[in-house]
């Protein structure tokens, strides 16, 4: 499943980021690594997620929530 | 090791945005700040000193960085500096109510193999949120001492000083390490090449690199929860917290863009309506100094010095100050919404509009406050991280019209177009400069886009919070005082060349020469009709201007200019005494004498003389209930006005004023501006500007509001209230509509004033970008009002 079809309030962990070297750094560095566990909090704005990781909120814009696969 | 007693140690404060670093920074050095920035890179730079058992510490305050190895401008010059600088001691400010992402910068730390002090921030906040922290545990874990702080309370700070100086100590004497090295060592000891799994990360193209990075950061997270699953005791009840609250409602899709166009609307507000008092004050207080210098001279007597002094160096430094509330109440209203947490969430709502211009939703915060003035909004671009998305809004950012441009508006619109269309034209012009910016950020973006880079947009959204006075305070106090310095002193320069080439050189003192002489010839015939008639007086003076070798033009102007005079001469003794004379009820006499008495208090002048059209105006005023009497008055007014008694004073006062204005109009001419607006003449036509406009152009480039006042001594119109009307009538009858709307495109598109070019080089860090801006928005200017007036010929 896309982390954009989760519903809010949803836990959920990471399978793989399926984005370019820059992003996909980027979030490994904010724990969104492979197997973090995330809770959604928001994914009601187009190509936004606003979600809970490691006790932080983060958004992630501009589609990223489309190319990032958890179950 | 070497024992020698250390004296000075260089300490660096890393740590996460919003960890509470700055509160830290301030408490610890106090005042005894400077603000620079970092070699090459526009990222601002803290420093500061304190002391600490006869050791003298420096402290650098690194800009928020939440990774070494991160890409964006702020955060990679502080992970450069992490790596690559000579330091001493690190202080890693750790957010304790936000315990794991934190600890992932010092587990990066670690690998630098530089003695590190872990400050535990914020841990009332933690506390309250039901996060217990074994700080012994965690820092055996860790391999670093640990001090708690409270920093919005200064708590703590005494220890974390003392500790991070005996640290300092202990690295100053070891050796140091090269942190690259220990940090590769490091590396490989966290992750062998077989734990790398390229099937992870599955980014399209990926280099073993990008995969050895997230096999780092899983092993690094990995440590991180095993470590906190042991210090860390979460018995915080899970639910909606105070943040999320507020969320709901500041983040709504609906109305969460009104919300922050309301708060939007309130921090401009602050700024340029409460701005607008101490503007005032500014002025006003120039204004009086320049007063008070102008009179060490004798009145009349005209030097270089003098002018220097006064319209170059008060009117200069005037310029640069007058901007100063504003900067102050706009900066401390972004940093108090920056520092509470906001203004990551105005960032997240914009973006999705922003980002189809290639810019972070940031930026509309400086676009924002463009509409008020270029400068402040130049030097909000600080809260953009990434620098080519910065450096975008850096260069489009005058195309929304600042305030300096409205009193052209206000001069040319009221003049050129019917009441019905004043409002249309006015948002016209506005929305041409929105729509320029547009395609403008939209072009640069895509041309300053390199090949394949992304443009992601992760933010953290940190828990509302309310920011410290100090904070705030300290960080506005920097930047204001930054701009004093730096664009203080390069506006400064620009405006004293401003004035010196619309000064000088003089017109030849032969036109000076003969003004004079006209000057006596007045006085002459005043000598003469000491209490004659004005009628006569003019007369006689017609008949010597008459006799001077001029041009038939300049004749008529002189003449036009004495009746002029003559007419506003109205003695009111000799209309009291007419009053007095005149068949009325005792009565109606008593109210009209009232009536002229109150008319001549309500203009609070003492004289007798009083121009006609204003005794006029006054008496329509009154509330005289008799229309009769009203109605006489009015009358002898006129009959006054129509053969006044000459006041030998007014009508020299009124005669020297029109000198006054020959007098500018022919240095203006005869300036080096003058001689520039003749020169471009042939690069203006194109656009149906004169040589008049263009000298006034020329001014303007110091500042845009000094076309109107250009304008007034090209046309010999000015320095007197009301003028601007007679201005637009002049303007009118020289003009037409098309020139005027010409006027307003180009003032709207070309740079607003020095002063911004001068924020330009110092917001982006080259005067290489100032140019151009400056030259590149000056052709748009050209290209597009040459259209716009051709096109427009065309038509009409």
């Amino acid at each position: 499943m896309l982390l954009s079809n989760v519903p809010n309030g949803k836990f959920v962990v990471i399978d793989n980021i399926k984005l370019g070297e820059e992003s996909t750094t980027r979030l490994s560095s904010l724990g969104l690594v492979p197997g973090a566990r995330i809770r959604v909090i928001c994914n009601s704005t187009p190509k936004t997620s606003v979600i809970e990781c490691l006790g932080a909120r983060l958004a992630l814009g501009r589609g990223i929530p489309n190319f990032v696969e958890v179950h | 090791m070497s024992t020698e007693p250390v004296t000075k140690i260089k300490a660096v404060l890393a740590g996460n945005p919003n960890s509470g670093k700055s509160t830290i920074f301030n408490y610890l050095t106090g005042a005894k700040q400077t603000i620079g920035n970092f070699p090459g890179v526009t990222v601002e730079r803290y420093e500061g000193q304190t002391r600490c058992d006869g050791v003298k510490v420096d402290v650098i305050d690194l800009p928020g960085l939440y990774s070494l190895t991160s890409k964006t401008d702020e955060e990679k010059v502080a992970g450069d500096y992490l790596r690559k600088e000579p330091y001493d001691v690190i202080v890693d400010i750790v957010d304790a109510s936000n315990l794991e992402r934190n600890l992932y910068l010092t587990y990066q730390l670690k690998e630098l193999n530089r003695p590190t002090l872990v400050v535990l921030n914020m841990v009332d906040v933690a506390r309250r949120r039901g996060i217990e922290i074994d700080t012994e545990k965690l820092s055996e874990a860790l391999g670093m001492p640990i001090i708690e702080t409270v920093g919005s309370k200064a708590v703590g700070i005494k220890e974390v000083l003392k500790k991070m100086t005996e640290l300092g100590v202990e690295g100053r004497r070891r050796p140091r390490p090269a942190p690259a090295a220990s940090q590769e060592e490091a590396q490989d000891e966290l992750v062998s090449n077989e734990d790398v799994d390229c099937a992870a990360c599955a980014c399209p193209g990926c280099s073993k690199g990008c995969a050895r990075v997230v096999a780092l950061d899983i092993a690094r997270y990995k440590e991180i929860s095993q470590v906190c699953s042991r210090a860390v005791r979460n018995i915080s009840p899970s639910g909606q917290t105070f943040s999320d609250r507020v969320d709901a409602i500041l983040t709504n899709r609906f109305i969460g863009i009104p919300i922050f166009l309301a708060m939007m609307y309130v921090v401009f507000w602050l700024t340029f309506t409460l701005g607008a008092y101490p503007m005032d004050w500014i002025d006003a207080a120039f204004g009086w100094l320049g007063d008070k210098v102008a009179g060490f001279w004798p009145e009349g007597a005209e030097s270089f010095v003098k002018s220097l002094i006064l319209d170059g160096i008060i009117g200069g430094v005037g310029g640069v100050i007058v901007f100063l509330p504003n900067i102050i109440i706009l900066f401390l209203a972004i940093s108090f919404l920056e520092d509470s947490g906001y203004l990551a969430r105005a960032a997240l709502l914009c973006d999705r509009w922003m980002s189809k211009l290639g810019l972070p939703g940031r930026s509309i915060v400086p676009f924002l406050v463009g509409f008020g003035c270029t400068i402040p909004a130049l030097m909000a671009t600080r809260m953009l991280n990434n620098r080519k998305e910065r450096l975008v809004t850096l260069l489009v950012l005058p195309l929304f019209s600042c305030g300096a441009r409205f009193p052209i508006y206000a001069l040319l619109i009221p003049a050129f177009f019917p009441e019905k269309w004043r409002a249309p034209v006015l948002w016209l012009v506005y929305l041409i400069g929105i729509v320029l910016a547009v395609v403008l950020a939209k072009i640069l973006s895509v041309a300053f886009a390199k090949k394949g880079e992304e443009n992601p947009f992760i933010i953290e959204l940190p828990p509302y919070h309310l920011p410290t006075l100090r904070t705030v305070g300290m960080k506005t106090w920097e930047r204001s005082l930054g701009y004093l310095k730096k664009a203080g002193t390069v506006i400064l320069g620009a405006s004293i060349l401003i004035w010196f080439l619309t000064t000088y050189p003089k017109a030849v003192p032969s036109i000076h020469d003969e003004i004079n002489g006209r000057r006596g010839m007045v006085a002459a015939a005043m000598e003469e009709f000491p209490e004659g008639n004005a009628a006569e007086v003019v007369d006689a003076l017609k008949t010597k201007f008459d006799a001077l070798e001029i041009t038939d033009a300049e004749k008529e102007e002189l003449n036009e200019a004495l009746d002029a005079a003559a007419e506003k001469v109205v003695n009111v003794d000799e209309l009291k005494e007419k009053i007095a004379a005149l068949e009325l009820a005792e009565a109606d006499r008593a109210a009209a004498a009232a009536a002229l008495d109150g008319a001549l208090e309500e203009a609070e002048a003492e004289e007798p003389e009083l121009a006609a059209g204003e005794t006029a105006d006054l008496l329509a005023e009154l509330e005289i209930a008799d229309e009769n009497i009203k109605e006489n008055l009015r009358a002898l007014v006129e009959e006054t006005a129509a053969e006044p008694t000459l006041a030998a004073d007014t009508l020299g006062e009124q005669l020297g004023v029109v000198f006054d204005r020959e007098e500018s109009q022919a240095d203006l001419e005869a300036s080096f501006a003058g001689h520039i607006g003749r020169g471009l003449e042939p690069i203006l036509k194109p656009m149906g500007f004169d040589w008049k406009i263009g000298t006034s152009l020329v001014g303007a480039v110091a500042a845009k509001e000094v076309f109107v006042a250009s304008m007034g001594i090209v046309y010999s119109v000015g320095g007197e209230e009301g003028d601007e009307e007679r201005l637009g009538e002049v303007l009118q009858s020289q003009y037409n509509w098309l020139n005027a709307f010409c006027i307003m495109i180009f003032a709207l598109i070309a740079t607003p004033c020095a002063a911004s070019i001068a924020v330009m080089a110092k917001e982006s860090g080259s005067w290489k970008w100032a140019w151009t801006q400056w030259i590149g928005l000056t052709v748009i200017a050209w290209i597009i009002t040459t259209l716009v007036y051709q096109i427009g010929k065309f038509c009409l």
